[in-house]
């Protein structure tokens, strides 16, 4: 009918001006969001321009007048902002003496109020400012957002808290670890790595010498190579020796890594008994092992492994013989001649000419 | 009375396109969630992610074919990178300029008595070369066997658990790698990350890298800007927390090498090689139940020269749209199957109307509504309803991408370039996505017949040569 079809044109017009006037909104919205961040980033640029030589001269210990904690709430977080920045490349002397202005700033109070808050940018800056603090009277404070349900928020966190007290946080820390799935190896890694083998080493024993089931045995054994080869030696020397509870593959290769670091002669008979081992991963943390400690006389041990069933035991095993001390290019020439299998000596020959250009 | 069938498909048409640019209008939406919680847990812009001592050792990977003219200014810029560990694997696929004449000189190579291991077919390796100037850099040599052949061949000679496939023409930043990482570090389950590509015209690049973006002063290029913005950026990105991205550009993209093994690496029949192994990487970790996860790095961290030109612009997208057509149609099955998941369930069937078919619908629809509306058929209420959806819509939707882009990464801060991509966003609307629906439908007609598949020269400006 016409005046139903009229009535529909002009809805239909209507919705195309609606969409007309959305988008011109939108655009709008779109300049005045590019326009408020250029003019924050340039305020922001200034403050941090005028705070910098401040806070350097700061930390040489030569203090300028004109430092005080700023009174709008947004300069406080710039401040702090910058005074992180600034501390990540601080050690010694100059990092305590950046810590103690922030306090007599007090503005370790407000890093404190942004840990209350609930957006994430506040808190991770908190965080961040309590672990170049290292301050121990915030420990409290500080423990119960290890547990927080957000995995960045918790490793920030236990970041700071290991920056505290690196024993302490790593017997926290790596019960959480077995437990979250949800932090990645690598993060977890680097935090064993910062709190250092002193304070990782104690705690994985307890937690290895526990029995923990597959999962969490398999988070733990990743972190060996950050701990104390020399204190973990007698359990990884146990678990190879252990025929009752025989070890998994992985546990195996990680004991194996463990001696490896420690480069004892003593366990050259274990390390080449391992080399027969069925699993390849073992059979490569061993001629892994053997390499770090091999010797000439080694040579009778790490020939037959360039004849492995595993391209990878066949290239450690070449890289083993290659970077032999004393191992003359004509001796390496020469076993390369009598190596009967044809991918062990093409692996021989490219380590050779990788390892003596 | 019924409506006659010319009613219909009026209201198909209108239908569709309501549902297309609603559909984006979600992804986008979801992107916007996912950016927000991306900016608050990273870096922002301008700021790299720092070092933390534990990156695992990357191999790039870097297909080279005919690229004598800027393989010198690439690698040079590849081995400058800022990571803690990785290697520089350049597949020279049987180029037959002087592309491995100036790899050999540049950068004093010699032959390498290298074994490789054949997980992964491809065509015959003449010579593998090592760099005495920089220990991390080899050379393959290889019979041409395209570009998915050469990345086969990379994995095989790569020496660490993860691969970055990257173009040769990629114009990276410096923390590239250590971005696009990001996802490995915070996620173990991680066997995929993608870089954002973004188009490098008009953009000042100096020995290799990207100094600052600008807009170029052709309209294709410019549109092209708005395009991947609202398709390829935030388009994908929406899909990111549903773990159900189907694309990660082989402009750059980081890969668990085991796993790509495991699934087979990249196939050889087809033009969209990249598409492809991700979908099979969906369908081989969904069909044994195994954990996994396949992300998008929002971050602006590759850069690319896009075509200037409508013949060379026109052949990218009948490809793309071919290569699209390939992925989806090889893994039909699972996707509807029990094990599709998210990204079977959602967006292969997103794609699938959308991208896929969508192309003959759209063109389908201007026709007949325009030459509906010519012969008295279609009614003006009826096409104006459908070019308030086509396009108003569109013209929406490529405003929220700019919207998107100033909230996030702000590549483009001026007021200008602000307002210039306004106009081009509109624009955008009214030809330039017409006559790219055309190329698709071209691909998709290349696809159906069985045409041999074939890359095309690109022509460059050659403006970041030696």
């Amino acid at each position: 009918m016409p005046g139903e079809g009229d009535a529909l044109l002009h809805v239909a017009l209507y919705a195309a001006g609606a969409l007309g006037i959305l988008s011109l909104l939108l655009m709008l919205q779109v300049l005045v969001v590019t326009q408020a961040s250029t003019r924050r980033q340039r305020r922001r640029n200034t403050f941090q321009a005028r705070l910098r030589p401040l806070l350097a001269a700061e930390a040489l210990g030569i203090g300028q007048p004109g430092l005080e904690a700023p009174a709008q709430e947004r300069e406080r977080r710039w401040w702090l902002e910058t005074w992180n920045q600034m501390q990540a490349t601080m050690r010694g002397a100059s990092h305590a003496r950046l810590n103690r202005l922030l306090c007599a700033l007090a503005m370790d109070r407000h890093a404190m109020a942004l840990l209350a808050r609930r957006d994430m940018r506040s808190r991770l800056l908190a965080l961040a400012c309590f672990r170049e603090l290292g301050d121990p009277g915030y420990w409290p404070q500080l423990l119960p957002h290890l547990r927080d349900r957000n995995p960045i928020k918790s490793l920030a966190a236990a970041d700071a808290l290991v920056a505290i007290d690196p024993g302490r946080a790593m017997r926290h820390l790596l019960p959480e670890a077995m437990r979250r799935r949800d932090w990645a190896h690598g993060r977890l890694a680097w935090l064993c790595h910062r709190a250092g083998q002193a304070a990782l080493t104690p705690p994985l024993l307890e937690l290895l010498a526990s029995r923990p089931s597959e999962a969490p045995l398999a988070r733990l054994l990743a972190l060996l190579p950050y701990a104390d080869a020399r204190a973990l030696a007698p359990w990884a020397r146990r678990r190879l020796a252990d025929t009752v509870r025989m070890p998994g593959p992985a546990e195996r290769a990680g004991a194996l890594q463990v001696l490896r670091a420690l480069g004892d002669p003593g366990d050259r008979d274990r390390i080449v008994a391992a080399m027969r081992d069925p699993e390849p991963d073992v059979r490569l943390a061993a001629v892994a092992a053997l390499r770090a400690q091999a010797t000439l006389e080694d040579i009778p041990a790490i020939l037959p492994m360039l004849a492995d069933r595993s391209w990878a035991v066949r290239q450690e095993a070449a890289t083993s013989l290659a970077t032999l001390p004393r191992a003359t290019p004509a001796l390496l020439a020469s076993l390369a001649s009598e190596v009967m299998d044809r991918y062990g000596r093409e692996a021989l020959q490219r380590a050779i000419a990788e390892a003596r250009p | 009375m019924s409506p006659a069938p010319t009613e219909w498909l009026q209201l198909g048409f209108i239908g569709y396109f309501i549902a297309l640019n609603a559909g984006y209008l979600g992804l986008n939406l979801l992107s916007m969630a996912s950016l927000q919680r991306y900016m608050r847990g990273h870096p922002g812009p301008g700021e790299s992610p720092a070092y933390l001592g534990i990156e695992p050792a990357v191999s790039l990977l870097v297909p080279a074919y005919n690229e004598e003219a800027t393989i010198r200014t690439s690698v040079r810029s590849m081995l400058q990178l800022q990571y803690p560990e990785f290697e520089l694997v350049v597949v020279n696929d049987g180029s037959k300029d002087g592309t491995l004449k100036a790899l050999v000189d540049e950068f004093q190579l010699v032959a390498q008595p290298q074994p490789l291991q054949l997980a992964l077919p491809h065509a015959q390796v003449r010579g593998i070369y090592r760099s005495l100037r920089h220990a991390n850099l080899r050379v393959i040599d290889k019979a041409n066997g395209g570009k998915a052949d050469a990345l086969n061949a990379g994995i095989n000679a790569a020496r660490h658990g993860l691969f970055c496939a990257v173009d040769a023409d990629s114009i990276l930043q410096r923390d590239s790698l250590l971005r696009v990482v990001q996802p490995f570090l915070e996620d173990e389950r991680t066997i995929a990350a993608g870089g954002t590509v973004r188009i490098a015209n008009g953009s000042t690049v100096r020995g290799g890298f990207l100094e600052s973006a600008g807009i170029p002063a052709g309209w294709l290029a410019r549109f092209q800007i708005v395009e991947y913005l609202r398709a390829f950026l935030f388009g994908r990105l929406g899909w990111s927390p549903m773990n159900a991205v189907l694309i990660i550009s082989g402009a750059f993209g980081l890969f668990d090498r085991a796993r790509v093994i495991a699934a087979g690496g990249y196939r050889h029949d087809t033009v969209g090689e990249d598409m492809e192994l991700v979908v099979r990487l969906h369908r081989w970790h969904r069909e044994r139940r195994r954990p996994y996860r396949i992300q998008y790095v929002p971050d602006p961290i590759c850069w690319t020269e896009a075509p200037e030109d409508a013949g060379t612009l026109g052949r990218q997208r009948s490809r793309w749209q071919r290569g699209l057509s390939e992925s989806l149609a090889q893994h039909a099955g699972w996707a509807l199957g029990p094990r599709g998941g998210a990204p079977g369930w959602l967006a292969w069937p997103f794609m699938a109307v959308f991208e896929w078919f969508g192309p003959l619908v759209e063109l389908s629809g201007y026709a007949f509504m325009l030459a509906g509306f010519a012969a008295g058929v279609v009614s003006a209420l009826a096409l104006t309803v459908f070019l308030t959806v086509a396009i108003g819509m569109g013209i929406m939707l490529s405003v929220n991408g700019l919207l998107l882009e100033a909230l996030s990464f702000r590549v483009y801060a001026r007021k200008r370039d602000s307002l210039l991509l306004f106009l081009v966003a509109i624009l955008e609307n009214l030809g330039y996505r017409q006559l790219n629906t055309l190329w698709r439908v071209r691909g998709l007609w290349q696809w159906a017949s069985r045409r041999k598949q074939q890359w095309g020269a690109m022509k460059r400006s050659g403006s970041w040569g030696q």
